[in-house]
């Protein structure tokens, strides 16, 4: 994308900045159980009394409150204690505008080993952006009800597992194959553990049955969303595990 | 409740004049990279990390010195319209320079569903000012703001205090 390109992209943008975000229920963190610190730009997630080696950086949702993820957050670093996971904030809450604010982490956590991204919708889509910029820093994406753009990632060699929901009304099961060719070499999961002897260099593509789109955080309904047929407690235990097992086999 | 206090500094500000009774205004807020232990937390250090606020905003002359007007800010985690009314007293004058304060306070929302949440805004700035022969008016100012919203603490584990020293630059022509 070219300079001009780029500033009339963000010359669009301006109208999303007079947006609503949605908030998460104002008991969520109260629920937290593992250790949670926060500045003006991450929320940052890890046990108690341990030193984290693998740190996972997660993009929100556009238009979505960081908070919003922290229900299954917590339950993914209390099964592993050597997990930190950092939300990036996002400036209006729109992961667009500074797409690798993640990539100042890398320096202040130099005893990282491992390194993973996340995103949700807009931020998944997004964090192609980081993938593509520190490709042998980062050791797998993850995408929730997300997309790249293009292919610019397609020969990438770290793990890429791709989650989608069967009643998701804005990223769409059609929306997610359509887009096939632009990730690495595909592998379709029949179960939550059924991953190829080799995950690095492929994409795992797993569709959460019943789930829907709003339901990959704690911020309510989502318009043109889909009605889950699952509970979004249902929907984030499977995600919890589907995400530990991955990171498992990488 | 984990308190954190940011020092922030204006590093872009313009402010246009159109005529007397009428100004627009767009402040880029960048906080300090700061190696300032006020934003150390539980022992990790975030030196070097940046945050922002961009807000502009209008306003027109009401009464002698009295302005009011709209402003819109977005930082780190919402969006915030505000209504404001402010006071912008003549200080001292000299030959091609004078010199003048802007005291406002604002009064308004941070853009969230499902519901909004309240938000106040204080700003209070000094402005030294150099006319030229044309009339025009090139100004520096050196002030500092607050903002808070209260009801977001439910949702954060920091109490955000945000003293800003404003660098300023405004235009009237």
């Amino acid at each position: 994308m070219s300079f001009r390109s780029k500033k009339l992209s963000l010359l669009l943008l301006i109208p999303f900045l007079f947006q609503c975000s949605k908030l998460p229920d104002e008991n969520l963190l109260s629920n937290v159980t593992q250790e949670l610190y926060e500045t003006t730009d991450y929320i940052i997630l890890r046990s108690e009394n341990s030193t984290p080696t693998k740190t996972m950086i997660f993009y929100p949702g556009g238009l979505v409150d960081p908070h919003s993820y922290l229900k299954w957050q917590d339950q993914l670093v209390s099964n592993d204690q050597s997990l930190q996971i950092i939300t990036v904030k996002m400036p209006s809450n729109l992961a667009v505008i500074t797409s690798k604010k993640g990539a100042k982490l890398f320096d202040h956590y130099p005893d990282i080993k491992e390194w993973y991204i996340a995103g949700h919708s807009l931020g998944g889509a997004m964090a192609t952006n980081l993938v593509d910029e520190y490709p042998d820093k980062l050791d797998a994406l993850i995408y929730l009800a997300a997309y790249p753009s293009d292919e610019r990632i397609k020969n990438y060699s770290g793990g890429v597992l791709s989650i989608s929901a069967e009643n998701d009304g804005l990223t769409t099961p059609e929306d997610i194959q359509e887009r096939i060719d632009d990730l690495p070499e595909p592998f379709q999961m029949d179960s939550i553990n059924d991953f190829p002897s080799e995950v690095r260099g492929k994409t795992m593509y797993y569709e959460i049955k019943g789930g829907n789109h709003a339901q990959f955080g704690n911020y309510g309904e989502q318009d043109n969303d889909k009605e889950a047929t699952i509970s979004s407690d249902q929907q984030q235990a499977i995600l919890v595990e589907l995400i530990q097992n991955y990171l498992l086999e990488l | 409740m984990r308190k954190l206090i940011l020092i922030s500094i204006i590093l872009f500000s313009v402010n246009l004049a159109f005529s007397q009774n009428w100004r627009l205004r767009s402040n880029c807020y960048v906080t300090t990279s700061s190696d300032l232990p006020l934003r150390y937390i539980e022992g990790i250090s975030f030196s070097g990390f940046y945050s922002y606020r961009f807000k502009p905003d209008t306003s027109i002359l009401l009464v002698n010195q009295v302005y009011g007007g709209l402003s819109f800010s977005t930082n780190s985690w919402a969006n915030h319209l505000l209504a404001k009314i402010g006071f912008s007293p003549h200080i001292k004058s000299w030959k091609k320079w004078s010199s003048n304060a802007d005291i406002e306070i604002g009064n308004g929302i941070a853009l969230f569903k499902p519901k909004p949440l309240y938000t106040i805004d204080f700003q209070s700035t000094v402005y030294m000012n150099y006319h030229t022969l044309k009339d025009n008016l090139w100004g520096i100012g050196l002030g500092i703001q607050y903002i808070s919203t209260p009801g977001y603490k439910k949702y954060t584990t920091i109490e955000q205090f945000e003293p800003n020293m404003l660098l300023s630059l405004r235009y009237a022509f």
